[in-house]
Protein backbone atom coordinates (compact mmCIF):
# COMPACT_ATOMS: atom_id res chain seq x y z
CA UNK A 1 0.00 0.00 0.00
CA UNK A 2 1.54 3.33 -1.29
CA UNK A 3 0.61 6.46 -1.39
CA UNK A 4 2.03 8.40 -3.86
CA UNK A 5 2.44 12.46 -3.43
CA UNK A 6 1.94 14.03 -6.68
CA UNK A 7 4.45 16.74 -7.13
CA UNK A 8 3.59 20.13 -8.77
CA UNK A 9 7.07 19.84 -10.49
CA UNK A 10 5.74 19.68 -13.90
CA UNK A 11 3.26 22.51 -13.34
CA UNK A 12 5.87 24.87 -12.09
CA UNK A 13 7.81 24.25 -15.24
CA UNK A 14 4.62 25.92 -17.18
CA UNK A 15 4.79 28.61 -14.82
CA UNK A 16 8.01 29.46 -15.05
CA UNK A 17 7.91 28.98 -19.19
CA UNK A 18 4.93 31.31 -18.91
CA UNK A 19 7.06 34.06 -17.01
CA UNK A 20 9.71 34.04 -18.67
CA UNK A 21 8.42 34.15 -22.21
CA UNK A 22 6.16 37.06 -20.79
CA UNK A 23 9.41 38.87 -19.78
CA UNK A 24 11.12 38.26 -23.08
CA UNK A 25 7.91 39.38 -25.05
CA UNK A 26 7.70 43.01 -22.75
CA UNK A 27 11.69 43.13 -22.91
CA UNK A 28 11.20 43.73 -26.82
CA UNK A 29 8.32 46.19 -26.53
CA UNK A 30 10.00 50.09 -26.68
CA UNK A 31 11.77 48.57 -29.37
CA UNK A 32 14.63 47.41 -28.65
CA UNK A 33 16.07 44.25 -26.34
CA UNK A 34 15.35 45.48 -22.17
CA UNK A 35 17.94 43.51 -20.59
CA UNK A 36 16.40 44.81 -17.20
CA UNK A 37 13.08 43.47 -18.44
CA UNK A 38 14.53 39.46 -19.03
CA UNK A 39 16.51 39.82 -16.27
CA UNK A 40 13.56 40.46 -13.77
CA UNK A 41 11.91 37.65 -15.48
CA UNK A 42 14.71 35.33 -14.57
CA UNK A 43 14.98 36.62 -11.45
CA UNK A 44 11.03 35.99 -10.43
CA UNK A 45 11.44 32.24 -11.96
CA UNK A 46 14.56 31.62 -9.72
CA UNK A 47 12.67 33.00 -6.62
CA UNK A 48 9.60 30.61 -7.21
CA UNK A 49 11.64 27.90 -7.96
CA UNK A 50 13.71 28.56 -4.79
CA UNK A 51 10.99 29.23 -2.74
CA UNK A 52 8.58 25.96 -4.24
CA UNK A 53 11.60 23.64 -3.79
CA UNK A 54 12.47 24.62 -0.20
CA UNK A 55 8.89 24.78 0.70
CA UNK A 56 9.00 21.27 -0.42
CA UNK A 57 12.32 20.67 0.98
CA UNK A 58 11.54 21.64 4.74
CA UNK A 59 7.36 20.85 4.80
CA UNK A 60 7.15 17.17 3.55
CA UNK A 61 3.64 17.19 2.96
CA UNK A 62 3.20 20.84 1.83
CA UNK A 63 0.17 21.13 -0.31
CA UNK A 64 2.27 21.40 -3.99
CA UNK A 65 -0.97 22.31 -6.09
CA UNK A 66 -1.78 24.76 -3.99
CA UNK A 67 1.63 26.57 -3.58
CA UNK A 68 2.05 26.44 -7.36
CA UNK A 69 -1.59 28.12 -7.66
CA UNK A 70 -0.86 31.03 -5.45
CA UNK A 71 2.85 31.76 -7.88
CA UNK A 72 0.74 31.16 -10.71
CA UNK A 73 -1.56 33.50 -9.51
CA UNK A 74 1.24 35.74 -8.38
CA UNK A 75 2.90 35.32 -11.64
CA UNK A 76 -0.04 36.52 -14.06
CA UNK A 77 0.08 39.65 -11.43
CA UNK A 78 3.64 40.21 -12.19
CA UNK A 79 3.52 40.29 -15.79
CA UNK A 80 0.64 42.52 -15.57
CA UNK A 81 2.46 44.92 -13.60
CA UNK A 82 5.84 44.76 -15.47
CA UNK A 83 3.66 45.93 -18.57
CA UNK A 84 2.18 48.35 -16.57
CA UNK A 85 4.30 49.81 -14.14
CA UNK A 86 8.17 48.82 -13.79
CA UNK A 87 8.81 50.50 -10.45
CA UNK A 88 5.71 49.06 -8.82
CA UNK A 89 6.52 45.49 -10.51
CA UNK A 90 10.35 45.37 -8.73
CA UNK A 91 8.59 46.05 -5.42
CA UNK A 92 6.34 43.37 -5.77
CA UNK A 93 8.92 40.96 -6.69
CA UNK A 94 10.29 42.18 -2.95
CA UNK A 95 7.30 41.30 -1.71
CA UNK A 96 7.22 38.27 -3.23
CA UNK A 97 10.33 37.45 -1.47
CA UNK A 98 9.27 38.50 1.63
CA UNK A 99 5.88 37.00 1.38
CA UNK A 100 7.31 33.15 0.82
CA UNK A 101 9.35 33.95 4.39
CA UNK A 102 6.41 34.74 5.74
CA UNK A 103 4.71 31.72 4.56
CA UNK A 104 7.27 29.54 5.42
CA UNK A 105 7.13 31.21 9.42
CA UNK A 106 3.06 30.84 9.37
CA UNK A 107 3.59 27.07 8.31
CA UNK A 108 5.45 26.59 11.19
CA UNK A 109 3.77 28.70 13.72
CA UNK A 110 0.05 26.55 12.44
CA UNK A 111 1.79 23.05 12.59
CA UNK A 112 3.36 23.92 16.27
CA UNK A 113 0.18 25.77 17.81
CA UNK A 114 -2.80 23.82 19.14
CA UNK A 115 -5.30 27.05 19.04
CA UNK A 116 -3.22 30.07 20.64
CA UNK A 117 -4.81 29.93 23.69
CA UNK A 118 -4.84 33.36 25.27
CA UNK A 119 -2.80 34.36 22.59
CA UNK A 120 -6.35 35.14 21.27
CA UNK A 121 -7.87 38.08 23.29
CA UNK A 122 -4.03 39.51 22.74
CA UNK A 123 -4.68 39.48 18.74
CA UNK A 124 -8.09 40.53 19.48
CA UNK A 125 -6.96 43.47 21.01
CA UNK A 126 -4.12 43.69 18.28
CA UNK A 127 -6.43 43.70 15.08
CA UNK A 128 -8.81 46.39 17.09
CA UNK A 129 -6.39 48.40 18.00
CA UNK A 130 -5.06 48.49 14.38
CA UNK A 131 -8.43 49.49 12.82
CA UNK A 132 -8.75 51.93 15.45
CA UNK A 133 -5.37 53.55 14.30
CA UNK A 134 -5.79 53.71 10.90
CA UNK A 135 -9.78 55.06 11.59
CA UNK A 136 -7.55 57.64 13.89
CA UNK A 137 -4.34 58.28 12.39
CA UNK A 138 -5.32 56.81 8.62
CA UNK A 139 -4.94 58.66 5.71
CA UNK A 140 -7.30 58.64 2.79
CA UNK A 141 -6.52 57.18 -0.35
CA UNK A 142 -9.02 56.77 -2.83
CA UNK A 143 -12.15 57.37 -0.62
CA UNK A 144 -11.15 54.98 2.41
CA UNK A 145 -9.30 55.70 5.43
CA UNK A 146 -7.61 52.69 5.54
CA UNK A 147 -3.41 53.80 5.06
CA UNK A 148 -1.25 54.42 8.12
CA UNK A 149 2.15 56.11 6.84
CA UNK A 150 5.00 55.63 9.60
CA UNK A 151 7.89 57.39 7.65
CA UNK A 152 9.20 55.14 5.37
CA UNK A 153 7.00 52.49 5.64
CA UNK A 154 2.80 52.91 4.75
CA UNK A 155 0.69 49.95 5.21
CA UNK A 156 -3.09 49.19 5.49
CA UNK A 157 -3.86 47.62 8.71
CA UNK A 158 -6.76 46.22 7.80
CA UNK A 159 -4.90 43.76 5.33
CA UNK A 160 -2.96 42.75 8.97
CA UNK A 161 -5.85 42.80 11.06
CA UNK A 162 -8.04 40.50 8.57
CA UNK A 163 -5.28 37.49 9.62
CA UNK A 164 -5.62 37.74 13.42
CA UNK A 165 -9.63 38.02 12.52
CA UNK A 166 -9.28 35.06 10.82
CA UNK A 167 -7.45 32.85 14.13
CA UNK A 168 -9.67 34.87 16.44
CA UNK A 169 -13.34 33.69 15.02
CA UNK A 170 -11.47 30.03 14.51
CA UNK A 171 -10.99 29.97 18.03
CA UNK A 172 -14.24 31.06 19.37
CA UNK A 173 -16.35 28.82 17.28
CA UNK A 174 -13.94 25.92 18.14
CA UNK A 175 -13.69 26.71 21.50
CA UNK A 176 -17.82 27.40 22.77
CA UNK A 177 -16.52 28.97 25.54
CA UNK A 178 -19.79 29.98 26.75
CA UNK A 179 -22.43 33.09 26.75
CA UNK A 180 -20.39 35.86 27.86
CA UNK A 181 -16.71 34.63 25.52
CA UNK A 182 -19.45 34.73 22.73
CA UNK A 183 -21.01 38.17 23.75
CA UNK A 184 -17.64 39.28 23.80
CA UNK A 185 -16.89 37.95 20.70
CA UNK A 186 -19.45 39.54 19.03
CA UNK A 187 -19.01 42.90 20.24
CA UNK A 188 -15.14 42.53 18.89
CA UNK A 189 -16.80 42.07 15.30
CA UNK A 190 -19.21 44.82 15.71
CA UNK A 191 -16.80 46.95 16.58
CA UNK A 192 -14.01 46.06 13.59
CA UNK A 193 -17.16 46.19 10.85
CA UNK A 194 -18.53 49.64 12.38
CA UNK A 195 -14.58 50.82 12.25
CA UNK A 196 -14.02 49.96 8.51
CA UNK A 197 -17.42 51.40 7.93
CA UNK A 198 -16.48 54.65 9.69
CA UNK A 199 -13.53 54.90 7.14
CA UNK A 200 -14.78 54.38 4.31
CA UNK A 201 -13.44 51.06 3.94
CA UNK A 202 -16.44 49.09 2.43
CA UNK A 203 -14.80 46.03 0.91
CA UNK A 204 -13.01 45.53 3.65
CA UNK A 205 -16.26 45.71 5.78
CA UNK A 206 -17.79 43.51 3.22
CA UNK A 207 -15.34 41.01 3.60
CA UNK A 208 -15.15 40.88 7.37
CA UNK A 209 -19.02 40.42 7.74
CA UNK A 210 -19.25 37.15 4.99
CA UNK A 211 -16.20 35.71 6.54
CA UNK A 212 -17.54 36.08 9.82
CA UNK A 213 -20.74 34.80 8.73
CA UNK A 214 -19.77 31.89 6.66
CA UNK A 215 -17.24 31.09 9.58
CA UNK A 216 -20.10 31.47 11.98
CA UNK A 217 -22.22 28.86 10.45
CA UNK A 218 -19.35 26.06 9.46
CA UNK A 219 -18.69 26.44 13.26
CA UNK A 220 -22.10 26.60 15.07
CA UNK A 221 -24.40 25.17 12.15
CA UNK A 222 -26.86 27.17 13.54
CA UNK A 223 -28.88 28.03 9.97
CA UNK A 224 -31.78 30.53 11.87
CA UNK A 225 -29.18 32.74 13.46
CA UNK A 226 -26.82 32.61 10.26
CA UNK A 227 -30.18 34.04 8.28
CA UNK A 228 -30.28 36.56 11.04
CA UNK A 229 -27.10 37.61 10.94
CA UNK A 230 -27.77 38.26 7.17
CA UNK A 231 -31.02 40.41 7.19
CA UNK A 232 -28.82 42.44 10.06
CA UNK A 233 -26.37 42.70 7.41
CA UNK A 234 -28.80 43.07 4.41
CA UNK A 235 -30.26 45.66 6.58
CA UNK A 236 -27.05 47.49 7.50
CA UNK A 237 -26.24 48.06 3.66
CA UNK A 238 -29.67 49.25 3.51
CA UNK A 239 -29.37 51.85 5.88
CA UNK A 240 -25.66 52.72 4.91
CA UNK A 241 -27.31 53.44 1.06
CA UNK A 242 -29.24 55.80 3.18
CA UNK A 243 -26.92 57.14 5.49
CA UNK A 244 -23.60 57.07 4.24
CA UNK A 245 -23.06 59.41 0.37
CA UNK A 246 -20.18 57.27 -0.42
CA UNK A 247 -22.43 53.81 -0.53
CA UNK A 248 -25.12 55.70 -2.16
CA UNK A 249 -23.01 57.24 -5.04
CA UNK A 250 -21.26 53.61 -5.31
CA UNK A 251 -24.64 52.27 -5.89
CA UNK A 252 -26.41 54.39 -8.34
CA UNK A 253 -23.04 54.52 -10.43
CA UNK A 254 -23.13 50.06 -10.24
CA UNK A 255 -26.67 50.61 -11.28
CA UNK A 256 -25.86 52.69 -14.43
CA UNK A 257 -22.12 53.61 -14.67
CA UNK A 258 -22.73 55.06 -18.51
CA UNK A 259 -24.55 58.58 -17.15
CA UNK A 260 -21.83 58.96 -14.86
CA UNK A 261 -19.48 58.01 -17.82
CA UNK A 262 -17.14 61.48 -16.92
CA UNK A 263 -17.13 61.69 -13.20
CA UNK A 264 -17.66 58.58 -10.60
CA UNK A 265 -18.41 56.51 -13.21
CA UNK A 266 -15.44 56.78 -15.20
CA UNK A 267 -13.40 53.93 -13.68
CA UNK A 268 -16.35 51.10 -14.18
CA UNK A 269 -17.23 51.99 -17.89
CA UNK A 270 -13.11 52.10 -18.63
CA UNK A 271 -12.97 48.74 -16.72
CA UNK A 272 -16.06 47.54 -18.54
CA UNK A 273 -14.98 48.74 -22.09
CA UNK A 274 -11.10 47.25 -21.53
CA UNK A 275 -12.68 43.99 -21.26
CA UNK A 276 -14.89 44.12 -23.61
CA UNK A 277 -11.77 45.37 -25.95
CA UNK A 278 -10.16 42.48 -25.29
CA UNK A 279 -12.25 39.93 -26.58
CA UNK A 280 -12.25 36.01 -26.15
CA UNK A 281 -8.50 36.00 -26.56
CA UNK A 282 -7.13 39.43 -25.60
CA UNK A 283 -5.50 42.26 -27.91
CA UNK A 284 -2.26 40.72 -26.84
CA UNK A 285 0.45 41.79 -24.19
CA UNK A 286 1.36 45.24 -24.70
CA UNK A 287 -0.92 45.74 -27.01
CA UNK A 288 -3.68 46.91 -25.49
CA UNK A 289 -4.21 50.33 -23.62
CA UNK A 290 -5.33 49.41 -20.03
CA UNK A 291 -3.40 52.65 -18.71
CA UNK A 292 -6.95 54.08 -19.52
CA UNK A 293 -8.28 52.41 -16.97
CA UNK A 294 -7.88 54.11 -13.32
CA UNK A 295 -6.11 51.89 -10.67
CA UNK A 296 -5.02 49.19 -13.07
CA UNK A 297 -2.72 48.14 -10.95
CA UNK A 298 -4.38 47.41 -8.02
CA UNK A 299 -8.26 46.57 -7.72
CA UNK A 300 -8.71 46.68 -11.75
CA UNK A 301 -5.82 44.41 -12.52
CA UNK A 302 -8.73 42.01 -13.85
CA UNK A 303 -9.78 44.21 -16.19
CA UNK A 304 -6.33 44.90 -17.56
CA UNK A 305 -5.71 41.18 -17.57
CA UNK A 306 -8.40 40.61 -19.60
CA UNK A 307 -7.96 43.14 -22.25
CA UNK A 308 -4.39 41.54 -23.11
CA UNK A 309 -4.83 38.01 -22.38
CA UNK A 310 -8.56 37.94 -23.12
CA UNK A 311 -11.89 36.94 -21.66
CA UNK A 312 -11.52 33.12 -21.66
CA UNK A 313 -8.03 34.08 -19.36
CA UNK A 314 -9.86 35.47 -17.24
CA UNK A 315 -12.04 32.56 -16.71
CA UNK A 316 -8.95 30.83 -16.39
CA UNK A 317 -8.01 32.65 -13.79
CA UNK A 318 -11.36 32.45 -11.89
CA UNK A 319 -11.23 28.64 -12.29
CA UNK A 320 -8.22 28.58 -10.71
CA UNK A 321 -9.20 30.72 -7.68
CA UNK A 322 -12.17 28.08 -7.61
CA UNK A 323 -9.78 25.19 -7.46
CA UNK A 324 -7.49 26.91 -4.77
CA UNK A 325 -10.45 27.41 -2.94
CA UNK A 326 -11.60 23.72 -3.78
CA UNK A 327 -8.40 22.37 -2.22
CA UNK A 328 -8.88 24.87 0.83
CA UNK A 329 -11.98 23.12 1.70
CA UNK A 330 -10.13 19.32 1.34
CA UNK A 331 -7.71 20.73 3.56
CA UNK A 332 -10.19 21.92 5.95
CA UNK A 333 -12.47 19.14 5.80
CA UNK A 334 -9.73 16.94 6.96
CA UNK A 335 -8.34 18.83 9.86
CA UNK A 336 -7.87 16.96 12.90
CA UNK A 337 -8.80 19.68 15.48
CA UNK A 338 -12.10 21.97 15.16
CA UNK A 339 -10.01 24.62 15.34
CA UNK A 340 -7.39 23.68 12.60
CA UNK A 341 -10.50 23.16 10.35
CA UNK A 342 -12.47 26.52 11.39
CA UNK A 343 -9.21 28.20 10.79
CA UNK A 344 -8.13 26.91 7.25
CA UNK A 345 -12.12 27.64 6.22
CA UNK A 346 -11.66 30.93 7.21
CA UNK A 347 -8.59 31.57 5.75
CA UNK A 348 -10.18 30.20 2.15
CA UNK A 349 -13.71 31.97 2.36
CA UNK A 350 -11.76 35.09 3.36
CA UNK A 351 -9.61 34.78 0.13
CA UNK A 352 -12.79 33.19 -2.00
CA UNK A 353 -14.88 36.29 -0.90
CA UNK A 354 -12.15 39.02 -1.62
CA UNK A 355 -12.23 37.59 -5.32
CA UNK A 356 -15.36 37.63 -5.76
CA UNK A 357 -15.86 40.96 -4.70
CA UNK A 358 -13.67 42.75 -6.60
CA UNK A 359 -13.83 40.24 -9.36
CA UNK A 360 -17.60 40.72 -9.46
CA UNK A 361 -16.79 44.65 -8.97
CA UNK A 362 -14.93 45.14 -11.95
CA UNK A 363 -17.48 42.84 -13.95
CA UNK A 364 -20.15 44.65 -12.74
CA UNK A 365 -22.12 41.75 -10.91
CA UNK A 366 -21.96 43.63 -7.78
CA UNK A 367 -21.30 47.20 -6.59
CA UNK A 368 -17.34 48.16 -6.91
CA UNK A 369 -15.60 48.31 -3.55
CA UNK A 370 -12.00 48.87 -3.32
CA UNK A 371 -10.24 46.09 -2.32
CA UNK A 372 -7.29 44.26 -4.19
CA UNK A 373 -6.97 40.90 -6.44
CA UNK A 374 -5.20 37.96 -4.00
CA UNK A 375 -1.79 37.21 -5.30
CA UNK A 376 -2.51 39.76 -8.41
CA UNK A 377 -2.81 43.10 -7.08
CA UNK A 378 -0.22 45.15 -6.70
CA UNK A 379 0.18 46.03 -2.52
CA UNK A 380 2.51 45.22 -0.02
CA UNK A 381 0.28 44.79 2.89
CA UNK A 382 -2.45 42.76 1.10
CA UNK A 383 0.62 40.17 -0.81
CA UNK A 384 1.74 39.65 2.67
CA UNK A 385 -2.05 38.88 4.24
CA UNK A 386 -2.38 36.89 1.48
CA UNK A 387 0.74 34.78 1.49
CA UNK A 388 0.02 34.22 5.65
CA UNK A 389 -3.33 32.93 4.72
CA UNK A 390 -1.73 30.41 2.55
CA UNK A 391 0.47 29.92 5.45
CA UNK A 392 -2.41 28.84 7.44
CA UNK A 393 -3.82 26.96 4.60
CA UNK A 394 -0.44 25.18 4.09
CA UNK A 395 0.11 24.96 7.77
CA UNK A 396 -3.11 22.72 8.36
CA UNK A 397 -2.13 20.68 5.62
CA UNK A 398 1.46 19.46 6.81
CA UNK A 399 -0.22 19.03 9.72
CA UNK A 400 -3.02 16.14 7.76
CA UNK A 401 -0.04 14.75 5.56
CA UNK A 402 1.73 13.99 8.90
CA UNK A 403 -1.08 12.27 10.59
CA UNK A 404 -2.04 10.35 7.27
CA UNK A 405 1.43 9.39 6.88
CA UNK A 406 1.63 8.23 10.40
CA UNK A 407 -2.23 6.29 9.40
CA UNK A 408 -0.62 4.40 6.71
CA UNK A 409 3.26 3.39 8.21
CA UNK A 410 0.96 1.92 11.37
CA UNK A 411 -0.92 -0.01 8.17
CA UNK A 412 2.41 -1.19 6.95
CA UNK A 413 2.24 1.35 3.93
CA UNK A 414 4.27 3.99 2.77
CA UNK A 415 3.58 7.58 1.39
CA UNK A 416 6.54 8.41 -1.02
CA UNK B 1 10.85 46.19 -34.86
CA UNK B 2 7.29 47.30 -33.95
CA UNK B 3 5.70 45.04 -36.42
CA UNK B 4 7.65 42.19 -35.27
CA UNK B 5 6.98 43.07 -31.95
CA UNK B 6 3.28 43.43 -32.96
CA UNK B 7 2.93 40.10 -34.70
CA UNK B 8 4.79 38.12 -31.74
CA UNK B 9 2.50 39.21 -29.21
CA UNK B 10 -0.90 38.54 -31.29
CA UNK B 11 0.66 35.23 -32.02
CA UNK B 12 1.44 34.92 -27.88
CA UNK B 13 -1.89 35.52 -26.94
CA UNK B 14 -2.53 31.95 -28.02
CA UNK B 15 0.73 30.65 -26.52
CA UNK B 16 -0.08 32.37 -22.84
CA UNK B 17 -3.74 30.75 -23.50
CA UNK B 18 -2.36 27.47 -23.39
CA UNK B 19 0.11 27.62 -21.00
CA UNK B 20 -3.18 28.88 -18.60
CA UNK B 21 -5.43 25.96 -19.52
CA UNK B 22 -2.34 23.65 -19.26
CA UNK B 23 -2.02 24.93 -15.80
CA UNK B 24 -5.83 24.90 -15.08
CA UNK B 25 -5.97 21.37 -16.14
CA UNK B 26 -2.94 20.10 -14.62
CA UNK B 27 -4.10 21.50 -11.07
CA UNK B 28 -7.78 20.35 -11.37
CA UNK B 29 -6.69 16.89 -12.89
CA UNK B 30 -3.79 15.89 -9.94
CA UNK B 31 -6.02 17.30 -7.37
CA UNK B 32 -9.07 14.82 -8.56
CA UNK B 33 -6.34 12.18 -8.71
CA UNK B 34 -4.74 12.71 -5.56
CA UNK B 35 -8.29 13.21 -3.52
CA UNK B 36 -9.31 9.91 -5.11
CA UNK B 37 -6.10 7.92 -4.20
CA UNK B 38 -5.90 8.83 -0.50
CA UNK B 39 -9.55 8.52 -0.14
CA UNK B 40 -8.82 4.86 -1.37
CA UNK B 41 -5.40 4.53 0.96
CA UNK B 42 -6.27 5.95 4.08
CA UNK B 43 -10.09 3.98 3.80
CA UNK B 44 -7.62 0.86 3.40
CA UNK B 45 -4.86 2.26 6.22
CA UNK B 46 -8.34 3.02 8.58
CA UNK B 47 -9.80 -0.82 8.06
CA UNK B 48 -6.45 -2.06 8.44
CA UNK B 49 -5.68 -3.98 11.92
CA UNK B 50 -1.22 -3.84 11.74
CA UNK B 51 0.87 -5.63 9.21
CA UNK B 52 2.77 -8.50 8.59
CA UNK B 53 7.42 -7.64 7.78
CA UNK B 54 8.27 -10.52 6.41
CA UNK B 55 11.92 -11.35 7.95
CA UNK B 56 12.46 -14.74 5.87
CA UNK B 57 10.97 -16.53 3.13
CA UNK B 58 10.15 -16.33 -0.49
CA UNK B 59 12.50 -14.09 -1.71
CA UNK B 60 10.26 -11.86 -3.94
CA UNK B 61 8.25 -10.58 -0.50
CA UNK B 62 11.76 -10.59 1.23
CA UNK B 63 11.48 -7.02 3.29
CA UNK B 64 8.07 -5.85 2.72
CA UNK B 65 4.61 -5.09 4.83
CA UNK B 66 1.75 -7.47 4.53
CA UNK B 67 -1.18 -5.88 5.71
CA UNK B 68 -3.70 -7.25 7.53
CA UNK B 69 -7.26 -6.59 7.41
CA UNK B 70 -9.63 -7.89 10.41
CA UNK B 71 -9.55 -11.55 9.09
CA UNK B 72 -6.70 -12.89 6.69
CA UNK B 73 -6.66 -16.02 5.68
CA UNK B 74 -2.49 -16.36 5.21
CA UNK B 75 -1.88 -20.03 2.33
CA UNK B 76 0.04 -20.59 -0.87
CA UNK B 77 -3.41 -20.96 -2.80
CA UNK B 78 -4.75 -18.43 -5.33
CA UNK B 79 -7.91 -18.12 -2.89
CA UNK B 80 -6.70 -16.61 0.47
CA UNK B 81 -5.59 -13.15 1.22
CA UNK B 82 -1.92 -13.39 1.88
CA UNK B 83 0.05 -15.51 -0.52
CA UNK B 84 3.35 -16.74 0.41
CA UNK B 85 4.73 -18.57 -2.72
CA UNK B 86 6.55 -21.12 -0.76
CA UNK B 87 7.02 -25.01 -0.57
CA UNK B 88 6.43 -24.82 3.81
CA UNK B 89 3.47 -23.03 3.19
CA UNK B 90 -0.07 -24.88 2.81
CA UNK B 91 -2.77 -24.25 0.56
CA UNK B 92 -4.60 -22.41 3.30
CA UNK B 93 -2.19 -22.55 6.07
CA UNK B 94 -3.40 -20.12 8.92
CA UNK B 95 -6.00 -17.21 10.42
CA UNK B 96 -5.33 -13.91 11.36
CA UNK B 97 -7.98 -12.17 12.91
CA UNK B 98 -8.97 -9.65 15.14
CA UNK B 99 -11.67 -11.00 17.71
CA UNK B 100 -14.03 -9.77 19.53
CA UNK B 101 -12.36 -8.30 22.63
CA UNK B 102 -10.13 -6.17 19.73
CA UNK B 103 -7.47 -9.03 20.42
CA UNK B 104 -5.31 -10.38 17.33
CA UNK B 105 -5.33 -14.02 17.28
CA UNK B 106 -3.60 -16.32 14.78
CA UNK B 107 -4.61 -20.19 14.23
CA UNK B 108 -3.36 -23.33 12.17
CA UNK B 109 -5.69 -24.37 9.23
CA UNK B 110 -3.62 -27.00 7.56
CA UNK B 111 -0.78 -29.65 8.60
CA UNK B 112 1.70 -26.96 8.02
CA UNK B 113 3.61 -25.32 11.21
CA UNK B 114 2.74 -22.41 13.01
CA UNK B 115 4.51 -21.03 16.08
CA UNK B 116 4.59 -17.73 17.58
CA UNK B 117 7.66 -16.57 19.10
CA UNK B 118 8.68 -20.13 18.92
CA UNK B 119 5.66 -21.47 20.19
CA UNK B 120 4.13 -24.13 18.12
CA UNK B 121 0.60 -23.03 17.54
CA UNK B 122 -2.31 -26.08 17.67
CA UNK B 123 -5.65 -24.61 18.02
CA UNK B 124 -5.67 -20.51 18.28
CA UNK B 125 -3.06 -18.00 20.14
CA UNK B 126 -3.51 -14.32 21.24
CA UNK B 127 -0.47 -12.48 19.48
CA UNK B 128 0.72 -9.42 20.20
CA UNK B 129 2.57 -6.22 18.65
CA UNK B 130 6.19 -7.20 17.43
CA UNK B 131 5.78 -10.86 17.71
CA UNK B 132 7.62 -12.94 15.44
CA UNK B 133 5.03 -15.65 13.42
CA UNK B 134 6.34 -18.56 11.73
CA UNK B 135 4.13 -19.68 9.12
CA UNK B 136 6.39 -23.06 7.59
CA UNK B 137 9.63 -21.57 6.59
CA UNK B 138 8.09 -17.69 6.36
CA UNK B 139 9.41 -15.70 9.19
CA UNK B 140 7.39 -12.26 9.91
CA UNK B 141 7.19 -9.82 12.84
CA UNK B 142 3.68 -8.40 13.79
CA UNK B 143 2.52 -4.98 13.62
CA UNK B 144 -0.62 -4.26 15.63
CA UNK B 145 -1.82 -0.88 14.91
CA UNK B 146 -2.07 1.40 18.00
CA UNK B 147 -5.92 1.74 18.57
Amino acid sequence: MVLERRGAGALLTFIIIFLISACALLSFREGSFDAGIAAYGLGAALLMLLAYNLAALIFRHIDRITLVICFFLTSIGLVMLLRLDMELAIKQLIWLGLGCLILFFTVVVIKKARDFGRINYLLMAASFGLLLFAYVLGDTIGGAKNWVNLGPISFQPSEIAKVMFIIVSAYFFAERRGRGASVFYAAYVGLCVILLVLSNDLGAALLYCGTFLIVFFAGTGRTLLTVMGLGVGAAGAIASYYVIPHVKTRVEIWQNPWIYYQTQGYQIVQGLMAIAAGGAFGTGLGLGYPEAVPVNTSDYIFAAICEEFGIVFGIITILLYLVFIIRGMIIARNASSRFDALLVFGATCMLSLQSFIIIGGVIKLIPLTGITLPFISAGGSSFIACMCLVGIIEGVAVKNGERDEREINEAGGEVV
Amino acid sequence: MDGVFEAAALVMRFWFFAVAFVVLLGAAGISINEYREKRFVLGVAQSSIGYLHIISGPEDMMGENVQLMYENTVGRSRRVNIIFRDASVDKAHSQIYQGDDGRVYVNRLGRGDVSVNGTHVHDTMAVYNDDVICFGNVVTRLHVKEV
